[in-house]
């Protein structure tokens, strides 16, 4: 049986670099999870944390890696999600 | 003059921690379109184009201020990108300076089938359009401080990350840049000079 493929890409939690080996059959959710804790940013689910690419555009967290297409090394952004906002 | 709560030493190594951040991701920010326009502690100005705008198009311009930081979340107003000037409600305006609360399309089906425009609450705010503007955002020290929010104390939210200078710019940018989509034009047709032909 052979070894499922993984690469490595860069998740920047809150503007700080994390090298993260990927499983390119993992689901994006799950690389997500281990960024934050890798990063010790604790404070909030993995729910809570948009994953967006370079340009700022929102990925969809629940594909797997390898649907991506990235080459090595990517990064990919990684944010709270934004608070309800704004008063009547 | 800012009361100083919190050692400006403390202050000082956090805001060097956040503009190393960015200076690592610079590229990727540049790509976006933000454009440093200083970073002299306590402040960070940073200004918004839209690369995916043509011709491309310089947005608004932000200077987030990191006193007291963190015990205080970092504020932010608009300023003028060329003279630095912080921008109240009416000059923000004017200079079509919007932050949709919705990141994305305004447009839903409604109830009975027909597709409707929602009306976004714009995150750009102030009491009177002659106050200085702020983001009405969980993780500015604007939203903190005002009474309509005294239920949602910033410390209560001071380790989720919302304070961090990538995610208020992530933030800036998906509301005020990503929204913007296309320009609107008005052309005149003007004719000066019309010459006769005279009889073949």
């Amino acid at each position: 049986m052979s070894e499922p493929k993984k690469e490595e890409l860069v998740i920047v939690v809150n503007g700080e670099p994390v090298h993260i080996e990927a499983n390119l059959n993992e689901e994006l959710i799950a690389l997500v999870a281990r960024a934050l804790a890798k990063s010790h940013n604790t404070g909030q689910p993995p729910e809570n944390w948009e994953l967006k690419n370079a340009s700022g555009v929102l990925i969809d967290q629940h594909q797997k890696v390898g649907a991506l297409g990235l080459p090595p090394g990517t990064k990919l952004f990684l944010s709270p999600k934004a608070g309800v906002g704004g008063r009547d | 003059m800012i009361e100083l709560l919190v050692d400006p030493d403390v202050s000082r190594l956090k805001f060097e921690r956040e503009v190393s951040r960015f200076a690592e991701n610079a590229r990727e920010y540049r790509q976006r379109g933000w454009i440093l326009l200083k970073a002299e502690f306590p402040d960070v100005e940073v200004a918004f184009a839209a690369p995916h705008l043509w011709p491309h198009a310089l947005l608004f311009a932000a200077r987030v201020n990191f006193s007291n930081y963190d015990l205080w979340a970092p504020s932010v107003r608009f300023i003028d990108p060329f003279d630095g000037h912080t921008l109240t409600l009416a000059e923000a305006r004017k200079k079509r300076i919007s932050l949709p609360q919705n990141q994305g399309s305004n447009l839903v089906l409604g109830p009975n089938g027909p597709i409707q425009m929602q009306v976004a609450t714009d995150l750009v705010q102030a009491d009177d359009e002659n106050d200085l503007a702020f983001i009405c955002l969980p993780g500015i020290r604007e939203y903190h401080e005002h009474p309509a929010h005294s239920g949602d104390p910033w410390l209560t939210h001071r380790k989720e990350g919302i304070g961090s200078l990538h995610n208020i710019l992530d933030k800036l940018h998906g509301h005020g840049v990503l929204s913007a989509r296309a320009f609107g034009f008005n052309l005149t047709v003007t004719i000066s000079d019309i010459q006769r032909m005279g009889p073949g």
